[in-house]
């Protein structure tokens, strides 16, 4: 879709070059005539731009590459451009007649930006946009698309909270949280589906991807836009080219710093210490010296092998793409298995007039879903235990609670088939002058079938007398969108304008059915054949059937005008008007607007004599965008569910009565954004880069807030409410530090600061008081606190002073020593969110060597290190416990400041160093590289835990939790050729 | 020149109209944002059959389950001398841990987080019957075939509603009044007085229109003899009820002994479906299947499978208890009963039985129980009502131990049953309490003494529970005070739920003292308005004093 609308705004210039020429030239000494073609194949290039340099003469090509123009008496040299192609300067000399040679750019693609629904020069945005092109993409063993620009976008935060785990995921938040319920993630728009899905699609059929960051921007999304919009190209086959391309790579993940916990030995000695104060103790040793990390973990290899075919013509082209993923997971059978395909096309017809842009994409996902609960279990597992008696079955303590983990792993098989498929069609037709329209249809549906099965003699299984396990279910979503589209590009002297309206509608359907059992005779069956199981007819727990159906639709009505007054003066406005089945009866409808402002200071005349600036141009845009995702299906609806059950005929029969209170008002969170921004470029282009700072304020905040009973019958109302604030800078910068022919080095910095604060939840009369939540184990009460005047993450609890070792227990200061503490002597003592972030890439060549140094950093925040909270405690002692636990002297627990430390870390993201070989002797071969990666290098941080690059996205940030799985170091070894 | 530019604009218009086609194509659904549900109803999509009708009907019966026995309870038991929760060998009591122990002591406050709970869940009880009154007001009985008398069904859930409004009112005082849900969605508070007249006018207007004892499915509902008990236990209170709530105390209103005694003749001479008759045995209203008792009028339904909050198996019990009843789960060792109100139990009265104090044993009745922690641990266990057994014992709500009190069986235990899972129902309104009203109001009518006639009724009512020749199951017309009479309500209705009303009415809650309990406040004979509904709704106004 996305080329396909490139090559429309190569027709709006060519328009626009039109126009330009037919301005009255100011003298007509001279005429130069001649033909532009394409350097590779010959063939004439239309529409290409022939300026006369500093000047604003000029013409175009015919459809033939011809091109005839009078130029001013002096004129020596002509400027040659067209979007695709190298710019070129052409010298005149005597000659009238010229045949000029456009080398094909591979920059090409940087010269545009995609936006909403089409795409625009990077000249004239005036939002806060952020394109990340393949070549400046995180290198390496890439598991999710959007690890390929983890760190490259300012202010959009990219946690892979389970580090290498293949089936992990990462989380995105973009300029701070501005939701107390719905999700933080920002909306995703593949290849014009609106609402794709990431998990679909093979890193290395990415071609671009562009950020909208500020509201002004993603305001043409409307109610999905609040949290910034993502929109993701996927690579087309380019017209005149035909090439075979295969991209492999292998990797594999070393662990590093597992928890220290007592080794076996250690174990054995401490019984003497822990006889002390529990004199009836026995030490229960199972003879062996068991690492349990190192038992649960194996060293992986993983492969991915990529496959692409492209060819294309001026009238068709084609791409099709295959990737093969063998991911295997450091962690014990923890794997993902992934078969992507990608087929697009573009077809042209009627003149070119026609044009015609498919995608299809399946993806084949089969995984053995991730279980952290092993490793928090190994914290717990006496080290003195072996994994297996002397006849290889697995060894388990009678006394034990939780069971033998690698059993458990073993014993159990939980894991998921994915198949999906999506597709979309667009057809464009050139109408006339400037004006075409477009018809856009596309669908994703996604099945996915779960199987879980726990064999009779699992521990826990046997413990619980479950006899065996099993669960099957089979989700099924479908969703579809039409829209249709036309735009308007016109120039009228030095005024120049684009537009765009349009319509859009889209359905979902989701659909799910679940069945379990337990209570099987034999493990043969596994979940294979769940009428096996006795549970379910027996009517005893853990047997159960389960389905459900829902369905809801969007339709939006929008527009967008850009208008530009002599490249100096810019405006966009753009407005959507959308609905959701969602949404309460009485607002089912919201207006998104936006407006934006952009001022071209470099193209002032008074900038004509400087000489630092290359580029400088001043944006500020205000945009108004939604939320709708804390709202689920019905959820303003009176429905009815099933409540307890009631005599009637002398039988117990179901009742059914209000299941939640409706909200006919029930509506998106509203987010207003304001955003100022400046571009510049200096020395030669040689430093370029751009500040933005935004404010923005969300307001209808959802929540799910306490009812007035009376007169409501539930106790909660998921309602519109409160407000919150997120106030920020950002800044992007690249410096070509050297470039010469042999030698180049490019740093490239992004930085982001944001402030978070909650202004007010108020509902009926009340404002809502503070809110603890996420509650932490042993009872140790909740970690956080939302209060309104504070920012989201903050830590709450009270403050430590000194140990009293003869009671066995934690002392704290109270509110008698430290004023500043409260009536439950507790206090602010932390917050999760970081306000900082930073990366750092280096990209270097000499020759044919390449290498990309990148380094990522994220600042001023705390973490909750909820491990050692735990596993620090010696009274867990006949278990284990972290050797750090040996430097407290008492054996209770007790949430407080003593667990929480500043996470601020500089880490050593990756280094990739590649090679280009010189295939210019090899007859079928057109390009050859090879490249080692390494990932995840080095932290540098004051922190003690195992790794503070945790989870910070979403309402309980810096959590260091108990389950974790193991941080690795991944390294990589790749090949990519080109036939 | 015209020749080429015709074609031109056909191709134009002929495009446009290829696209808006493409438009037209969905027009239908081109800017509707309707819901289509599925595995979701509304109520379109519901009220179309007999049996849909039928389970919204019944659905604001079923919601009382969740609470009687547990947070109703506890606010009318916990806050008196018949049972507390104390603090076990150092282990916070379950269920709200200092707020339960502020509830013996009187201490609670309008934060507490047990009051608002309590409040929400009776007042959910209010919106579920509400919701389903405007539903049925809505449907056609007679074209949908639900094969129910309209007005009658209209009548049981108006008098239920009544019935709640009776235990909101008796709680909390001053409190609003509403019968629609959300409309307003933010009533004000009405005087206690006013409440009460409302739920006068609600049962009259009403109870003509009930079905009788006996009919089909009326269980759980409300008969017209559920109706009059109402109203007897209403006007019997009318004093307290129509009174005056202040920072020194309740200042009496005006009693209604006549009306009280009206309405209980009406239940005593009721004939309907049989009637009402003491059962044999006091405890046969209490027996696993208490659906056969002839006494009980008004039941709350309990069932272990599918109204399953009964929860006396496990709350009131000690872990070791598992062996004498075969429970399949350890009971919890919560509530006990300090000897202050065992006390009142006669050795002689068979309703003694309900207690259990002194050795423990296991079903085979000769392994001995034994204490599980603390310096006890090991020991045999042996159940000590505070201090019977240890004279010199200090125990407190914050130090007993699990030995501490005695523990009610009253309702009776399916051996192997599981945690809360009962079949016993829960009677709220029995004959007996008939018998005791219809004294009361008959001794207070007579300055407090008690008539031939009224140690008649009362020595009837307790003949089961003596042996005939007992001279201690007799009372004269010189021992029957009203001091006395509490008592026996005491014995006939331990953990009924009755307790608190009972001290109220007879001045003692407030001003009584028990174990550590002392002298509360007087403006405590009501609970507080919960601060956080406060905060929400400005129109609800705080009860005096808190």
């Amino acid at each position: 879709m996305t080329k396909k609308v490139k090559s429309g705004s190569q027709r709006l210039l060519l328009l626009f070059l039109i126009l330009y020429a037919t301005l009255p030239a100011l003298s007509q000494n001279v005429t130069v005539t001649g033909k532009v073609i394409d350097s590779k194949d010959n063939k004439a290039l239309e529409g290409v731009s022939i300026m006369v340099k500093d000047s604003k003469t000029g013409t175009q090509t015919k459809s033939d590459g011809s091109f005839s123009i009078s130029l001013p008496a002096g004129t020596k040299r002509l400027v040659v451009s067209l979007v695709g192609y190298e710019s070129q300067e052409v010298s005149l000399g005597s000659s009238s007649s010229l045949t000029i040679s456009m080398v094909r750019s591979e920059k090409a693609i940087e010269d545009v930006v995609v936006i909403g629904y089409g795409v625009t020069r990077k000249t004239d945005v005036t939002s806060a946009i952020t394109s990340i092109k393949e070549k400046d993409f995180n290198k390496g063993a890439v598991i999710s698309p959007m690890s390929l620009i983890q760190g490259k976008v300012p202010g959009l935060v990219i946690v892979n909270s389970n580090a290498s785990d293949p089936n992990g995921q990462s989380s995105m938040q973009l300029r701070g949280i501005s939701t107390l319920k719905g999700s933080t993630s920002p909306f995703v728009v593949i290849d014009g589906i609106p609402g794709g899905n990431l998990n679909n699609l093979s890193p290395e059929d990415v071609e671009s991807i562009d950020v909208l960051r500020d509201g002004s921007a993603a305001a043409i999304y409307g109610t999905r836009g609040s949290n910034g919009v993502v929109i993701v190209t996927t690579k087309k086959a380019k017209s005149g080219t035909a090439s075979f391309n295969y991209d492999g790579y292998v990797y594999t993940d070393i662990p590093k710093d597992f928890p220290k916990l007592l080794t076996a030995a250690e174990y054995r000695e401490y019984a003497d210490v822990y006889k002390r104060t529990n004199p009836t103790f026995v030490l229960n040793d199972g003879g062996a010296n068991t690492d349990w990390f190192k038992e649960l973990t194996k060293t992986p290899v993983s492969k991915v092998h990529n496959f692409s075919v492209s060819s294309g013509t001026d009238k068709s082209s084609i791409r099709a793409a295959v990737s093969v993923r063998e991911l295997d997971g450091l962690a014990l059978n923890t794997w993902r298995k992934i078969v992507n395909t990608r087929l697009s096309f573009t077809q042209k017809a009627l003149d070119n007039k026609l044009s015609i842009q498919g995608n299809i994409a399946t993806s084949f996902l089969n995984y053995l879903k991730s279980d952290n609960t092993i490793f928090g279990d190994a914290m717990d597992r006496n080290p003195t235990f072996p994994v297996f008696n002397p006849d290889g079955s697995y060894f388990e303590d009678p006394l034990d609670s939780k069971g033998n983990p690698y059993a458990r792993r073993q014993q159990t098989e939980d894991g998921e088939r994915i198949k999906h498929i999506n597709g979309s069609i667009k057809a464009t037709l050139d109408l006339f002058a400037g004006l075409k329209a477009s018809g856009f249809f596309s669908f994703q549906r996604r099945d996915v079938s779960s199987y879980y099965y726990q064999s009779r003699d699992a521990f826990l299984s046997r413990l619980n007398g479950q006899n065996g396990n099993a669960s099957r279910s089979a989700t099924f979503s479908y969703d579809r969108t039409f829209e249709y589209t036309i735009d308007y590009a016109k120039r009228f002297g030095k005024h120049y304008v684009t537009g765009l309206a349009g319509y859009s509608y889209q359905d979902f359907m989701s659909e799910d059915f679940n069945a379990s059992n337990r209570n099987f005779l034999t493990d043969a069956f596994a979940y294979n054949n769940l009428g096996a199981g006795q549970a379910f007819a027996a009517g005893t727990a853990g047997a159960g059937l389960g389905s459900g159906k829902s369905s809801s639709k969007l339709i939006a009505f929008f527009g967008r005008a850009i208008y530009n007054y002599d490249e100096r003066y810019l405006l966009t406005a753009s407005l959507r008007r959308e609905g959701s089945s969602k949404f309460g009866i009485n607002h089912k409808w919201g207006l998104f607007p936006s407006v934006s402002l952009g001022w071209r200071i470099i193209n002032e005349r008074f900038m004509a004599k400087n000489n630092i600036f290359d580029n400088l141009k001043l944006r500020v845009g205000y945009g108004v965008t939604g939320n709708q995702e804390g709202i689920d299906n019905y959820g303003s609806l009176a429905t009815l569910s099933t409540g307890a059950s009631f005599l009637w005929d002398n039988t117990f029969v179901p009742t059914y009565g209000a299941s939640r209170n409706p909200n006919p008002d029930l509506r998106w969170e509203k987010k207003a954004e304001y955003n100022l921004g400046i571009d510049f470029a200096l020395r030669g282009d040689r430093v370029s880069g751009s500040i933005d700072l935004y404010s923005r304020e969300t307001s209808d905040l959802l929540i799910d807030a306490t009812a007035p009973v009376p007169s409501l019958i539930h106790q909660t109302i998921l309602v519109n409410l409160g407000k919150m604030k997120n106030t920020g800078v950002e800044l992007a910068m690249t410096v070509k530090i050297i470039e010469n022919n042999k030698l180049s080095w490019t740093n490239s910095v992004t930085f982001s600061y944001n402030k978070n604060l909650l202004q007010s939840v108020t509902y009926g009369a009340a404002t809502s008081a503070p809110v603890d939540h996420y509650s932490l184990p042993q009872n140790m009460g909740a970690a956080f606190r939302r209060e309104v005047g504070q920012p989201i993450g903050n830590f709450y609890g009270k403050v430590f002073k000194e140990f009293d070792v003869p009671n066995n227990k934690w002392v704290f200061y109270t509110n008698a020593d430290d004023p500043t503490l409260d009536a439950q002597n507790k206090k602010i003592i932390g917050n999760g969110m970081p306000k900082m972030f930073a990366s750092m890439s280096n990209n270097l060549s000499y020759g044919r060597f390449d290498m990309t140094i990148f380094l990522r950093g994220t600042f001023m925040f705390e973490l909750l290190n909820i491990m050692d909270l735990v596993y620090t405690n010696r009274g867990r002692y006949s278990n284990n416990f972290l050797r750090k636990g040996l430097d407290i002297p008492i054996s209770s627990y007790a949430y407080s400041n003593y667990f929480i430390e500043r996470g601020d870390f500089v880490k050593l993201d990756n280094v990739t160093l590649g090679y280009n070989f010189n295939t210019s002797k090899i007859k079928y071969l057109k390009r050859a590289r090879i490249y080692a990666s390494g990932q995840n290098l080095l932290t540098i941080t004051k922190y003690s835990g195992i790794d503070p690059d945790i989870q910070v996205n979403g309402l309980e940030p810096g959590l260091a939790m108990m389950n974790f799985y193991p941080r690795a170091t991944t390294l990589t070894l790749g090949v990519s050729l080109g036939f | 020149m015209m020749k080429n530019i015709l074609p031109k604009i056909k191709n134009r218009y002929t495009a446009i109209a290829l696209v808006s086609m493409g438009c037209l194509s969905l027009i239908n659904s081109c800017t509707k944002l309707d819901e289509t549900v599925y595995s979701s109803i509304t109520a379109e999509s519901f009220f179309k059959t007999r049996e849909e009708v039928i389970a919204n009907y019944i659905r604001p019966f079923s919601h009382i389950v969740g609470s009687y026995q547990y947070r109703i309870w506890h606010l009318n038991t916990l806050t008196t001398d018949e049972t507390s929760m104390p603090y076990k060998d150092g282990t916070p009591p379950a269920d709200g841990g200092d707020q339960i122990v502020g509830f013996h002591w009187h201490t609670w406050t309008k934060d507490d987080g047990e009051i608002k709970n309590t409040w929400d869940a009776l007042y959910r009880g209010v919106g579920y019957t509400n919701a389903t009154i405007t539903n049925m007001q809505g449907i056609d009985f007679e074209k949908l075939r639900v094969g129910l008398d309209k007005q009658a069904v209209l009548a049981d859930l108006k008098v239920y509603r009544a019935w709640y409004y009776f235990m909101i009112m008796d709680m909390f005082g001053n409190v609003p009044i509403i019968e629609k849900v959300g409309d307003p969605l933010y009533p004000p508070t009405a005087e206690r007085k006013d409440v009460f007249a409302y739920i006068e006018k609600e049962i009259l207007e009403n109870m003509d229109k009930l079905q009788d004892k006996g009919a089909a499915n009326t269980y759980g509902h409300m008969t017209k003899a559920v109706a009059w008990a109402l109203l007897a236990k209403l006007y019997l209170n009318a004093e307290i009820y129509t009174g005056k709530l202040t920072e020194s105390g309740l200042q009496p209103g005006t009693s209604r002994w006549d009306d009280c005694v009206k309405y209980c003749d009406k239940v005593l001479n009721y004939t309907g479906g049989g009637g009402y008759q003491l059962d044999a045995n006091w405890n046969d209203p209490f027996k696993i299947k208490n659906e056969l008792s002839k006494e009980n009028i008004f039941v709350v339904i309990y069932d272990t499978t599918y109204a399953t909050e009964m929860r006396w198996n496990y709350k009131n019990l000690h872990a070791e208890h598992q062996k004498t009843y075969g429970f399949g789960f350890t009971p919890t060792n919560r509530a006990m009963t300090h000897n202050n109100f065992y006390k009142l139990f006669g050795n002689t009265d068979k309703r003694q039985q309900q207690w259990l104090v002194g050795p423990q044993f296991a079903a085979d009745g000769v392994t001995p129980l034994k204490c599980l922690t603390g310096a006890q641990k090991g020991k045999p266990l042996v159940l000590d009502p505070l201090f019977v057994n240890a004279p010199g014992d200090t125990a407190t709500m914050l130090t007993a131990k699990e030995f501490h009190g005695a523990r009610n069986v009253k309702y009776e235990f399916q051996k192997g049953s599981k945690i809360s899972q009962m079949s016993n129902d829960a009677p709220v309104f029995r004959l007996a309490d008939i018998y005791l009203m219809k004294a009361e109001a008959l001794m207070r009518k007579n300055g407090g003494a008690a008539s031939e006639d009224v140690v008649t009724l009362v020595n009837n009512m307790r003949a089961r529970d003596f042996a005939a020749n007992d001279p201690l199951g007799k009372y004269t017309t010189s021992t029957l005070t009203l001091d006395e009479l509490l008592n026996e309500r005491a014995r006939e209705f331990a953990w009924e739920g009755w307790r608190r009303n009972d001290l109220v009415r007879f001045s003692k809650f407030t001003s009584g003292t028990w174990w550590d309990k002392k002298p509360s406040a007087a403006w405590r004979v009501v609970f507080p308005i919960p601060a956080a509904s406060i905060s929400i709704n400005p129109n609800l106004k705080q009860n005096p004093g808190y």
